[in-house]
Formats: structure tokens, sequence, C-alpha cells
């Protein structure tokens, strides 16, 4: 595997996600930017927090382990 | 747009300039690569993009980098979480945390904090309510036993649990109660200071200065990156709440030292409104006038002494500071001074020099640091001067993305020779090549935002910030 190619898929990747492209790689996944509202969040202790908003990369797959023990 | 699997060989044959089948055959490895390394229970990770592993229950999983979540994320960067009502004193114990939402959502508050609109609508506890996103929180029985009149006047939620749980007719030993819970947001903040380079974007920062030389020679793949991670308990939290959980309250570390100030001046109020109606007053006062005459006896004959003490040896100070030039050797003095009238004067001074010094080092860590580190590598990254490489992990703000080469190094040229540091990179956007003209080059992405607004008016307004990268 070449080096030039992983930082091309790097790179293409990142590029593609960044534009909101929806990325599917069959057989893999698929990565995604998802937004993420403000939000709060309480705590037990009555502390409340405020979530800023966020854009997060989600990974989906359908993969999975193929020798579960 | 969707990405799919031809489209993305495209790209990958147009930024390589590799055959197509062979970018197939490089994709087809890297997949069973990553899928391998993870049916063995490891998990890989391919640097500044990010980690794959299974996950307990068998999923593949993709934990995405540092760099790649801060550049995701470039809209809300510098956004961190706002605590909005501390935790109540009552229950410091009891860590654990509740998803559900609830809590003060009056709307003008948040849109203040974060000037958006996109808040979730969330149920709204009716009982939660306060003026001040404070009180009221209370359970009603807790309520009942609060004996103290004065507290409830206070109207703050900490304050009333604090007479809440304690038994009744302990009023007496309010002030050191009270003296101990002021003490106990602090010595939780100190606790947690040391976690705050974990937050994310200290963390990037380091990752970066670390990655300065990697660039280009170090295999960008290797496979002693490969982490072992047993099967059944993975070294990271697979679970994602956790995981956030964590890092949300790594975050709220600086929030929370401006927040919990203010219950700790309230509970000053109490304690000093409280105390002197009830006992201590009462006692001490009294005695405070019977011994009055003596005591001003007593502190004239002392001032008197003290005066003609400093008249005989303030004369022998001045003699031997001359010598020596009074100002740097501060030391000499206050071993020298303390039975001086003045002594007291300079120790104030040095301590009111010093006190204030102590909380801005605490309340600024995240700050400074990365400060500190701009400061020394000040010639690294910057806006202006000449390009160094080795700031070439960083961030640089684009100014203009032309499709022509010579019009990208015409304008690269002139704002050149106006000082900035300028980079020319080619881009593949949607398939066509933009050629694009970016200035400084900058550790962080807030760095290079806080320079942007700082660019002359065309520029400040019309400008967005990229990774470097060099190809």
């Amino acid at each position: 595997m070449k080096s030039t190619f992983i930082k091309a898929f790097k790179e293409v990747l990142r590029e593609q996600i960044l534009q909101k492209n929806k990325v599917e790689i069959d057989g893999f996944g698929t990565f995604e930017v998802v937004h993420r509202k403000q939000h709060q969040k309480t705590y037990e202790n009555g502390r409340v927090v405020m979530v800023p908003p966020a854009d997060v990369v989600e990974f989906k797959s359908k993969v999975r382990r193929s020798n579960e023990n | 747009m969707k990405i799919d699997r031809a489209k993305l060989i495209e790209l990958l044959v147009e930024n390589t300039g590799m055959a197509a089948d062979e970018i197939d055959s490089q994709l087809k490895q890297l997949i069973d690569r990553i899928l391998d390394a993870a049916e063995r229970g490891k998990a890989l990770e391919i640097k500044e993009f990010g980690m794959f592993y299974f996950d307990e229950s068998g999923d593949l999983k993709f934990d995405p980098s540092d760099e790649l979540s801060t550049e995701i994320n470039f809209k809300y960067a510098g956004m961190e979480p706002v605590e909005l009502k501390p935790p109540r004193s009552g229950s410091d114990d009891e860590d654990e945390q509740s998803d559900e939402p609830a809590g003060t959502a009056t709307g003008e508050d948040l849109d203040e904090i974060f000037g958006l609109d996109d808040r979730d609508d969330e149920p709204i506890e009716d009982d939660a309510e306060g003026p001040d996103g404070g009180a009221l929180i209370s359970p009603p029985d807790k309520v009942d036993r609060d004996v103290d009149p004065f507290s409830g006047l206070l109207g703050d939620a900490s304050s009333k649990l604090k007479g809440a749980d304690k038994p009744e007719g302990e009023s007496a030993e309010e002030p050191e109660e009270a003296g101990k819970e002021e003490e106990d947001p602090f010595s939780f903040i100190l606790e947690d200071e040391p976690e705050e380079p974990q937050s994310e974007l200290d963390t990037e920062e380091s990752d970066d200065l670390d990655d300065t030389e990697v660039e280009d020679d170090e295999p960008l793949f290797d496979l002693d990156d490969e982490v072992e991670v047993e099967s059944d308990e993975p070294p990271f939290a697979l679970d994602d709440e956790d995981e956030s959980d964590e890092d949300s309250e790594e975050f709220f570390d600086p929030f929370s030292e401006t927040d919990k100030e203010e219950p700790v001046p309230m509970a000053e109020d109490s304690a000093e409104e409280e105390e002197p109606v009830t006992k201590s007053s009462t006692y001490k006062k009294p005695k405070k006038k019977e011994r009055d005459p003596i005591m001003l006896v007593i502190s004239i004959g002392l001032i008197v002494i003290v005066i003609v003490a400093a008249l005989f040896i303030i004369p022998d100070l001045f003699d031997s500071s001359d010598d020596v030039s009074q100002q740097p050797q501060p030391q000499a003095q206050e071993e020298a001074a303390p039975p001086i009238s003045e002594s007291p004067a300079v120790e104030e001074e040095n301590q009111a020099v010093l006190t204030p010094v102590e909380p801005e080092e605490g309340s600024e860590v995240t700050d400074d640091e990365p400060q500190a580190e701009e400061t020394l590598d000040q010639p690294v990254y910057g806006l202006m001067g000449d390009l160094v490489d080795s700031a070439n992990n960083g961030y640089s703000i684009v100014l203009h993305s032309l499709q022509s080469e010579d019009r990208a190094r015409e304008q690269a040229a002139s704002l050149a020779a106006d000082g900035y540091r300028v980079l020319v990179s080619p881009r593949s956007v949607s398939g066509e090549t933009v050629w694009r003209v970016s200035v400084g080059q900058f550790e962080t992405l807030q760095n290079a935002q806080a320079a942007a607004a700082e660019l002359p008016s065309p520029y400040s307004s019309n400008n967005f910030i990229q990774r470097i990268q060099t190809n």
C-alpha cells in the first residue's frame, strides 16, 4: 500500500466530508457530517450545562465482527 | 452530494495521478487491512484522520482524529459548554449524571450565550424555573427543615441547601461549614486543572507540535500505530455517551470556575448576615467595649515604640541600601524590616502584587498555554513575515480562490509585497482545480480566526480558514 495513496485517501475524504458530502464505500461504510444541536445537559447533582452546537463526523458501517467469541 | 465508490476512486485518481485500477486495489487493500486489524481486536489508526475498530457489540466504529473533528467543526470552533446552574452543594458526591434534558431554558438567555436560534425544544421543568437561573430546586422536605430565616431571603439555592442539610440548632457552626463550602469549589478546580490540557483544543495543539516535523518523511501509515485493544475491554470508551460526557466534563472546568464563584460570595454574605445576629456578635461586642480603653493605651504605646524604633533603624537601612541600590533587593528590606512600621506596608504591597497574579494564572490556564507557546514560537507561526516550513502543520486564512494559477500567483505576489506570509495551494473542488491564496501560518484555528478578523476590510469578512496542506 503506497503512502501517496493513504495521503490522497485522507485528503480526498477530508475535502469531501468538509463539503458536507456523504462518502459511501460499499463493503465498508459511510462517512457523513452530522450537526448536533445545542442542548442542555442536566447532571444529577443539579448542574445544568449548555452544550454548544457542533458538526461531527459520523461513520456508519454494516460490517460486523465475524469471529465473535 | 453523495460520493460513492466509483466517484471516490475518480477523485483519488485525480489527486494521485495513479491509474484507476491501481487505486481500486489500493482501496481494497486499505479496507482489508482496517477490517483485518479490527478482526484481531486491534484499532487501526490513520494519522491525522482517525481510528477504526470494532466496538463491544461487534460493530465497526470510527473515531475521527482531533485534527479532523476540529476541522469539521470549524463553524463552532471556540464554543465551549457553559454552565447555567452550578451543582447543588448538598450532593457533591454524586457525580453521575442523567441525560434527560431539563432545566431553565429561558430562550433569551440561551440566545445571548450562543447567539443562535437552533436550540432543542426541550421539556421545561416547572419547578426548576427561577428568575436568574437559580433557586427553588431544593426538594420540599429540605425546605421545610430550613430553619434559617435569612438564607431564604438570599434567594440562592445553594445557600438554602447548605442550611437545609444541617440538623437544627447547629447554626453556631455555620461559619466553619460555610468556610468549608467555600473552599470546596476551589479544591475541586485545582484537582481538575491538570486535566484541562486534555480538552480537545489543547490536545490538538500539542499534537500539532509533536507532528511538526513528521509531515512528509515518516510513513503515514504504519502498523506500529495499531493500538492493542483487547476485544472485550478496549482502552477507550466505546460508548459514545460516556466519551462525550467525559469530554464535556473537562470542558466545563473553565466555566465552573467563573460560575462557582457566585455561590461563594453568597455564602459569605449569609455567614456574615446570619452570624452577627445570632450569637457571636452578642458576646463579642460588649467585650470589645470593655477592653477599648486598655487596648487604646496599649496600642498607642506600641505605636510610639514602633515609631521610635523606626527612627533609629530607618537611617541605618537607608545607609546600607544606598550602597546596594534599594529596589533590586526587596528581600533584604523585608528581612530587616519586620519590626518597623513601614514593613507591613511593604509586605502588603508585595502580597497585593502577588495575589492578583495567582488567580489570573488559575483562571486562564487554558489560554495561557497556547499564548506562551506562541511567544516562544513566534517566528514559527504568524500572519506576517516569511513562510516557515515547520509551521505547515497549522492553519491558514484563504483570501482568494482562483481558477487560474497565474492570477493566483499575481495575488500572492501583491500580498507578499504587503508583508504577509503567502501560501498558494491547488485544491480540487468538485472536479475542478482551484488555486487558493492564503496568508499566515497559525498553530490553531482560534489564532487564525482572531487574525482573520483583523485583516484589512475587503478580507476581514471575506475569507475562510483551511488546514495547510503541502503536496
